[in-house]
């Protein structure tokens, strides 16, 4: 199986099941690893090939990929 | 080996100049975030790396940045194109002047030139990756932070580009760290450093 | 794109956009080697720039020193503007 495709459906559990900071105590050795991402790391989420920006818009915007599609609100002194 | 394209991967049409903006700008020439320090820090980084994947998004971003490094520079260059004596003195350009006329050097927007000091290519692909993510969210801010300073859209447009690149890089950075990690024991990702011990890779 | 001689800033912004989504699936491609949509997205713009560049080449003159075209007769490479100049087709 593609690394790609086990890691993917890794960080979709991930981001469901991640105890958050604030919860209550949890037994540090059985959470040692939640679903295959150890302590001590840092994990970006792979990405998948889905739709694409037309390419007029995307290069206009600087990605061909929606996802990754986050502008800047604050341009000019005032946030909108 | 790098070939060269007569072209702006993005254009840069700028009518109205703008020493105050350029003196600002120049940052992401010559800065500590800027294009040419994070072309240098991957460039630098990819010669040790034991993982193709790694070596070639070092490879090919550390080349799309000069890139954007040329549109930085278009930028003031044409920010400042033609400048009459009284426009740079009136705008303070003039001690950045005195040094270079309008040619352009680089350094940061407050003077301090070029230097290697501001990258590290530490040899070891987890903490040389965790360096270019961290060098992608320093490029982004610092874009943030020239977008809350400019009003000329014939300015902010390609600016705009270039702060989407870093969060594109960021992304990819992020992967090529999720490689290192596969080809690593997840028990102990620094047990040792596959770029230097041997034995153990 | 055949019948008519297209403009020299049309055919830029042509191959602006094509080397942009090059570009964009090629880093992809970078983390991804197996994707095999990115693969056949990165094929159809790589040619789609490769044509326009001989295309430009041919009636503006080289974007790169490999598209130089051999009929012409001096070694337009050198021809302003150059890119940083902000002119009409760059």
């Amino acid at each position: 199986m593609s690394r790609y495709r086990t890691t993917n459906a890794a960080s979709r559990r991930y981001s469901n099941q991640m105890p958050m900071r604030d919860s209550v105590k949890y037994d540090t050795k059985a959470h040692d690893n939640y679903d295959g991402f150890p302590l001590g790391m840092a994990y970006v989420p792979w990405q998948t090939w889905n739709e694409v920006y037309e390419i007029d818009k995307a290069f206009h915007t600087g990605t061909i990929f929606p996802e990754l599609d986050k502008g800047f609100y604050c341009a000019g002194g005032g946030c909108r | 080996m790098w070939n060269y394209e007569k072209r702006l991967q993005y254009p840069v049409k700028i009518t109205k100049t703008n020493p105050k903006m350029a003196q600002v700008i120049i940052s992401q020439f010559g800065g500590p975030d800027g294009e040419l320090a994070a072309s240098m820090r991957y460039l630098s980084q990819r010669y040790t790396t034991p993982y193709k994947e790694v070596k070639g998004i070092l490879t090919d971003i550390g080349t799309e940045e000069l890139a954007h490094m040329e549109i930085v520079c278009a930028i003031v260059y044409q920010l400042t194109k033609d400048l009459s004596i009284e426009e740079i003195e009136r705008s303070g350009f003039d001690k950045y002047y005195v040094d270079h006329t309008l040619g352009l050097w680089p350094q940061a927007a407050g003077g301090t030139p070029f230097t290697a000091q501001v990258f590290q290519s530490k040899g070891d692909p987890i903490t040389d990756l965790h360096e270019d993510m961290a060098a992608e969210q320093k490029a982004r801010t610092t874009y943030d932070n020239i977008l809350r300073l400019v009003k000329d859209p014939e300015v902010c447009d390609p600016i705009r580009f270039l702060r989407q690149r870093e969060i594109v890089h960021f992304q990819r950075f992020g992967e090529a760290l999720r490689i290192v990690q596969d080809n690593l024991d997840s028990k102990n990702f620094y047990a040792f450093n596959p770029s230097f011990d041997k034995t153990m890779k | 794109m055949r019948n008519e001689q297209i403009s020299r800033v049309k055919l830029m912004e042509w191959i602006n956009m094509y080397s942009f989504a090059k570009d964009d699936a090629v880093l992809y491609l970078d983390t991804h080697p197996m994707d095999m949509e990115a693969l056949d997205y990165f094929y159809k713009y790589s040619k789609l720039r490769n044509e326009a560049l001989e295309e430009y080449a041919r009636l503006y003159g080289p974007l790169t020193v490999d598209t130089a075209d051999s009929n012409k007769q001096k070694w337009e490479w050198i021809d302003e503007p150059w890119p940083w100049e902000g002119k009409e087709g760059c």
